[in-house]
């Protein structure tokens, strides 16, 4: 039962990696354009996400430290400067989106124009990272992200085509908008293996005080963490295939979007999608404003911790509160979310190289990791997903500007 | 533990996370410091904490400059902290060092002011409330 509880860590993770404004958006987007020819690109993100989080959870049961405070140890600051600058600017600008997201979700649902949502939005990630502890954030983040399976019975209920279901997840040529497809493809990994998720899972892993014997729990919760997540981007793409593309709707506006779900659920749908899409941007938002705290207080040897209270540790407290300030300020200037969504999903690919690249070193330091150091498969992955990180940095900008 | 076994300097020390015993997180080492000595080899004299002491590492103009701007205008002195190494009590992952709590305050100085002056007056600011 207790090893049931710590799901939820991979859950809210999952939450922030897949059920957010971008991965929503950008599924949408394919799904609409490519109906089932784009879902290899969530299965490939799933597997790399999956591997990395099991790897800095597996640093943290065994060295009780989280990843970005053995990237410091291990490379020194004058390297270590470097993912930490790139991080910091990446959170921010995802963070911004999400922000942008709820708050987008809120007009959706009431006609209000999202400028008036962006202050209450921020107000409320803030109120709940300062009076809550990290076990109810991700407890009630978990539990409400579950709302999202919804868009899976939407797919189960559309019955779709599972021969072609099936031709989805292998990658081919696209008969027509190659740079389209391969700006969507892009966006879509990007979207799914944000850096984010790992430096947060390992904190969180810390936070609860994972050890040894975790070490088997720790696998389960990053698999299935990221598979429950893998599933509902799937289902998204297979929902926008079968209801939006044959009626000719591109997935660029949320507004003709939101109404996906109306087929299947009548006019539940349209409320149960606005709940989804500001339960996963809230998540998300919590995760990243945690995450900056988190990745500045390591770094620089600082108390963090989410389970103390903020005069316990003021600057852990001011880092995600001053993050929040500044990721209501593009949707106050009133740059488009989704745009401004799908910028900072390419400016995730271009940086996820120099972000995965020391895992490889730190995850096979002795040092911190004892006997439970890579063995040949971790390592084998890790050099795949560095290779296709360094492949897909320098083709997203050329794509960006083709394709978007 | 530490008799039987060397420390490595750049392994073990630099960069490390500093803890008391209570498993407080202190800060970390951002420089150690060697003592030349007349006639004697050099030996190691002390860790070394703070933000000035980290920014000349990245860079010794951004060191000047950073400890300029904190006297200037900084309410809070960022002067670093010397730690003999006489205060380690375990190596491992992180540092346990036993410290006094006059060298605990000096190595929590922006932390009690952000305390003082910014975190206490927000509602659910007091240390006894959440």
């Amino acid at each position: 039962m207790k090893s049931l509880t710590k799901i939820g860590l991979g859950i809210l993770t999952s939450v922030g990696g897949y059920l957010e404004v971008g991965s929503i958006g950008t599924a949408i987007q394919a799904g609409a354009a490519f109906r089932f020819s784009l879902l290899w690109t969530i299965a490939l993100g799933t597997i790399c996400i999956a591997f990395l989080t099991e790897m800095t959870g597996r640093l943290a049961a065994v060295s009780h430290e989280p990843v970005v405070a053995a990237v410091r140890k291990r490379f020194g600051i004058r390297v270590h400067l470097w993912p930490l600058t790139t991080q910091v600017v990446i959170d921010l600008l995802v963070l911004a989106s999400e922000i942008g997201g709820a708050s987008l979700a809120l007009e959706l649902a009431t006609g209000i124009t999202i400028r008036v949502w962006v202050i209450p939005v921020a107000l409320l990630v803030w109120a709940l990272l300062w009076f809550a502890t990290f076990g109810s954030i991700e407890h009630s983040v978990a539990v409400l992200g579950l709302v999202t399976l919804s868009f899976t019975v939407a797919a189960w209920w559309l019955r779709p085509n599972l021969a072609e279901l099936a031709r989805g997840l292998v990658p081919h040529r696209p008969a027509q908008d190659a740079a389209r497809y391969g700006y969507l493809a892009v966006g879509i990994l990007g979207a799914t293996v944000s850096p984010y998720l790992f430096s947060f899972y390992s904190s969180g892993a810390v936070e609860e005080k994972w050890r040894v014997k975790e070490l088997m729990p720790n696998r389960i919760v990053a698999a299935a963490g990221m598979m429950f997540g893998g599933l509902v981007a799937m289902s998204v793409i297979v929902v926008a295939a079968m209801v939006l593309a044959p009626r000719g709707i591109n997935g660029d506006f949320y507004q003709q979007a939101a109404t996906m779900l109306s087929l299947p659920f009548g006019r539940w749908g349209f409320r149960v999608f606005c709940a989804s899409l500001f339960i996963g941007c809230v998540g998300a938002a919590l995760e990243l404003a945690l995450d900056v705290s988190y990745i500045v207080g390591q770094s620089f040897g600082w108390a963090w911790s989410e389970d103390q209270p903020p005069a316990e540790e003021a600057r852990f407290a001011l880092g995600y509160s001053i993050a929040v300030a500044l990721g209501t300020i593009p949707s106050l200037l009133g740059i488009d979310p989704l745009a401004f969504t799908m910028f900072s999903m390419a400016m995730t690919v271009v940086a996820l190289p120099i972000l995965i690249a020391p895992l490889l070193v730190v995850m096979n330091d002795e040092h911190h990791l004892r006997a439970y150091t890579n063995g040949w498969i971790t390592n084998a992955a890790v050099i795949a997903i560095v290779a296709l990180a360094f492949a897909l940095a320098v083709v997203a900008i050329p794509l960006q500007i083709l394709g978007g | 533990m530490m008799a039987d076994r060397g420390i490595n300097l750049v392994r073990d020390l630099l960069d490390a996370q500093l803890l008391d015993g209570d498993e407080r997180r202190l800060g970390r080492v951002d420089d150690v410091l060697l003592e030349i000595r007349d006639g004697r080899p050099p030996r190691v004299a002390a860790m070394e904490v703070g933000a000035a002491t980290l920014a000349r590492r990245i860079n010794p103009t951004l060191g000047r400059w950073v400890r300029r701007a904190a006297i200037r205008w900084l309410p809070v002195s960022l002067r670093p902290v010397r730690l003999p190494l006489t205060t380690l009590r375990a190596v491992g992952v992180d540092l346990e060092i036993d410290v006094d709590e006059a060298t605990k305050r000096r190595l929590l100085r922006v932390e009690a002011w952000l305390r003082r002056r910014v975190v206490r007056p927000l509602p659910g600011g007091k240390e006894n409330e959440a």
